[in-house]
């Protein structure tokens, strides 16, 4: 608004300037018009002197003749008068002046000229305009016409007749000089001629203005447009999103195209740039007048939806992204988006939050499936705030603990190392297990809070003993979370004693988004001299698959093979090939869940050394075996 | 001061380049309306016509031996010239040239045509009648 003030205040400026000059210079125009107006009028007034004195002198002088004409035709004498009467009114300003009178013939023939060598008498004179003349000689008074300033250098011509009895006679003809005209005009000319000159720098200083004008749109145009998809992006999105923007008229939707990554790793970069490109150009086609969309991330877009707009605008999106194929090299790629639509922008204080929300609506589209959208539900939300408050505050509030479950060296009946489970009490003082928040955290700051403090309860439990080893549990993607390993290596780092004491358990809740540089970071600490374990091996994600793509030091069997043990065989056996295969790797393998006597007998059968259960020892804020 | 010379300089080519032009179109409208149209040889001891007139149409020749016409000014009297027709570039000329039928000048300004009527007819010369009114009985 500032900004626009300044360019009204400029453009208002410039026009007013150039408004005051043309004004100026109309004025002066006119001026000189004024001017040439005086002057001529002061010329006419002398010649029509000189005319009224020859007129005189003719009429003393030529009283005896019937015809005037004869009078000085046939007296040199008084032609040579004549000639010197109108030499007397050349001067600077006028070039010629002579008399003329029309022949039986219709042509002009000289009687007398003031010029130094007069033309001859009765000598025929062409003139520049037949008609004019004509109608000058006839007519009772004189007439000022224009000359032809380009060939005789002459600016005005007066023809001024000599009447008798209704007829004319003669004319007197007197050319003005286009020293004359000039006269005037270098009077006024210097001054229309610095005005013509603030006008012109006015002018380009107006043109420059504009053209800088044009370019800052253009370089703001640049700074608000992505540059891959031609989208708005998050600088316009921060413009937008001012105070004054109504809230309470929008929805908005986030719009994340899924497995992007895929399509890029399979397909390469241009490819991937190109599906950017026109899921881009189905959004502008999609969009209302005033709606709008932004290149949020990567592959993720906001999309501000007027409130009657976005169900149905959102729908037919779906559709088309659902439908739209692109041919690369004899291939069709197809793909999918998944939206995530926050409908109460206007519970929400800022847009952080509401875009967080939408955010949230998102996580479950995808947690669901993909392909879909999800509108945020109030519900849901005021759940999931409450366990969100309530995880932050417990961490805020130091109310997180770990308990410790020992992992038992069945050859010597002692300890190996502890486990650390992380537990929170809430404010009634009953203790929540992972199971009732970690899934509600994941993929938040507060579950890396929360990680981190973990990480600290158990470094400050163990590291003073310098007895025991513990292990921590992360999730796979958390080998994606740069701030998790970044504080794993700076607390090894602060104490290396760690490095043998403690131990990660990798828990594979998720397929990881980027498993090259999961693998490059599990190998990192491991170079450090980490021990890394698979837990719940047999489970989910947790497979061969991942033992070929990392080497971890320890593997832990998952309680849903073990718990089998002592009813089927296959179990048994399984758990026979893990331990053949661990064996042959140098993987220690660990057995959780061994909950019985039969259980833990049948496993020692079969040579597992390292166990974990209820029937070996109980969590406990101890570190003390609890059976 | 320098613009106002450069200005000065460019105006006066502009106004004579102008007269030229006239003055080359009326003289060749004389020489046509005297040739009747066919190609004509002319002599001419003005530098300028050399330069003005269209080489297309006349041929110039380096004397009066071989023209049908000869355009003359007044640099210096022509005595070859006594058995042509002789256009004059001067009013003053035609009473010194015989032979001359008529004179293109520029008189008070205006550019100006006379032709010499018992001249043309004493040398079998007919001229175009647009050419009528410029026609004159004698010389003054």
């Amino acid at each position: 608004m500032v900004k626009n003030f300044h360019y009204w205040l400029y453009v208002t400026g410039i026009i007013s300037i150039v408004s005051m000059i043309l004004y100026l210079y109309v004025s002066f125009s006119k001026k000189e018009n004024e001017m040439k107006e005086n002057i001529i009028f002061n010329k006419l007034e002398t010649i029509l002197i000189q005319h009224e004195k020859i007129e005189n002198w003719l009429e003393e002088e030529c009283q005896e003749n019937q015809n005037i004409q004869e009078c000085i035709l046939l007296n040199p004498e008084k032609s040579k008068m004549l000639n010197t009467m109108l030499h007397m009114t050349i001067n600077q300003d006028i070039s010629y002046s002579f008399l003329v009178f029309k022949d039986e013939n219709n042509r002009y023939r000289f009687l007398a000229d003031g010029a130094s060598e007069p033309a001859r008498v009765m000598q025929k004179i062409d003139t520049d305009n037949k008609k004019v003349w004509d109608e000058a000689y006839s007519s009772v008074e004189g007439t000022l016409i224009s000359s032809n300033k380009q060939t005789d250098g002459l600016w005005l011509t007066y023809l001024s007749p000599f009447v008798e009895n209704n007829q004319s006679y003669m004319m007197l003809v007197t050319d003005f000089s286009i020293s004359l005209d000039n006269k005037i005009k270098n009077t006024i000319s210097p001054i229309k001629e610095i005005l013509l000159y603030i006008l012109g720098i006015t002018i380009v200083i107006f043109v420059i203005g504009i053209f800088q004008t044009i370019m800052y749109f253009i370089a703001r145009k640049e700074s608000f447009t992505d540059q891959l998809t031609g989208l708005n992006n998050r600088n316009y999105l921060r413009k937008v999103i001012d105070s004054r923007f109504p809230y309470d008229k929008y929805d908005i939707a986030i719009v994340d195209i899924d497995f992007f990554k895929k399509i890029n790793d399979q397909y390469g970069h241009d490819i991937g740039d190109i599906v950017l490109k026109d899921i881009s150009n189905i959004f502008k086609k999609i969009i209302g007048k005033d709606d709008f969309v932004f290149r949020y991330g990567g592959e993720e877009f906001l999309f501000l939806f007027q409130k009657n707009n976005a169900e149905k605008l959102l729908k037919e999106l779906m559709h088309r992204v659902r439908t739209h194929v692109i041919n690369v090299n004899n291939q069709t790629i197809k793909f999918t988006i998944s939206v995530g639509v926050n409908k109460n922008l206007h519970r929400c204080k800022h847009f952080t939050n509401m875009v967080k929300t939408a955010d949230v609506a998102l996580y479950n589209a995808k947690r669901s499936g993909r392909n879909k959208i999800v509108y945020y539900s109030e519900e849901i939300n005021d759940k999931n705030q409450s366990n969100f408050q309530a995880v932050q505050s417990a961490i805020d509030e130091n109310r997180v603990f770990c308990e410790y479950q020992a992992i038992i060296d069945t050859s010597s009946n002692s300890v190996f190392k502890y486990e650390a489970l992380v537990r929170i009490k809430d404010t009634n003082g009953t203790t929540l297990y992972p199971n009732s928040f970690l899934e509600i955290i994941k993929d938040t700051n507060i579950y890396t809070d929360l990680t981190k403090k973990v990480i600290d309860i158990s470094i400050s439990k163990f590291l003073d003993l310098d007895v025991h080893r513990f292990s921590i549990n992360l999730g796979l993607q958390d080998f994606n979370n740069p701030e998790i390993v970044n504080y794993v290596l700076k607390v090894i780092e602060k104490y290396p004693k760690l490095i043998d004491l403690m131990s990660i358990e990798v828990l594979e809740y998720d397929k990881v988004d980027d498993e090259i540089s999961c693998i490059a970071m599990v190998k990192l600490l491991q170079d450090k001299g980490l021990k890394i374990a698979l837990d719940d091996f047999g489970s989910g994600y947790a497979n061969f698959s991942t033992i070929l793509s990392y080497n971890f030091d320890f593997i832990k069997i998952d309680g849903s093979i073990i718990r089998k043990v002592i009813e089927d065989d296959k179990a048994v056996k399984m758990v026979q090939s893990i331990l053949a295969f661990a064996q042959a790797h140098n993987i220690i393998v660990i057995c959780e869940f061994v909950y019985s006597q039969e259980v833990y007998e049948v496993l020692k059968s079969i040579g597992v050394e390292y166990m974990q259960g209820f029937y070996l020892s109980k969590p406990s804020q101890d570190l003390e075996r609890k059976l | 001061m320098k613009y106002l010379v450069l200005l000065f300089f460019f105006s006066s080519l502009l106004v004579s380049s102008e007269t030229d032009k006239i003055e080359s179109k009326i003289i060749m409208s004389m020489i046509d309306a005297v040739s009747n149209h066919r190609v004509f040889s002319v002599y001419t001891n003005s530098q300028k016509l050399k330069e003005i007139l269209p080489a297309q149409k006349i041929v110039f020749v380096d004397d009066c031996s071989g023209a049908d016409l000869a355009i003359l000014e007044k640099s210096k009297i022509e005595k070859n010239c006594a058995n042509i027709s002789i256009i004059t570039l001067e009013y003053d000329l035609l009473k010194k040239y015989p032979n001359s039928i008529g004179s293109f000048f520029w008189q008070k300004g205006r550019p100006n045509i006379v032709f010499i009527k018992s001249r043309l007819k004493n040398q079998n010369i007919v001229i175009d009648s647009t050419f009528d009114e410029f026609i004159e009985e004698n010389i003054w």
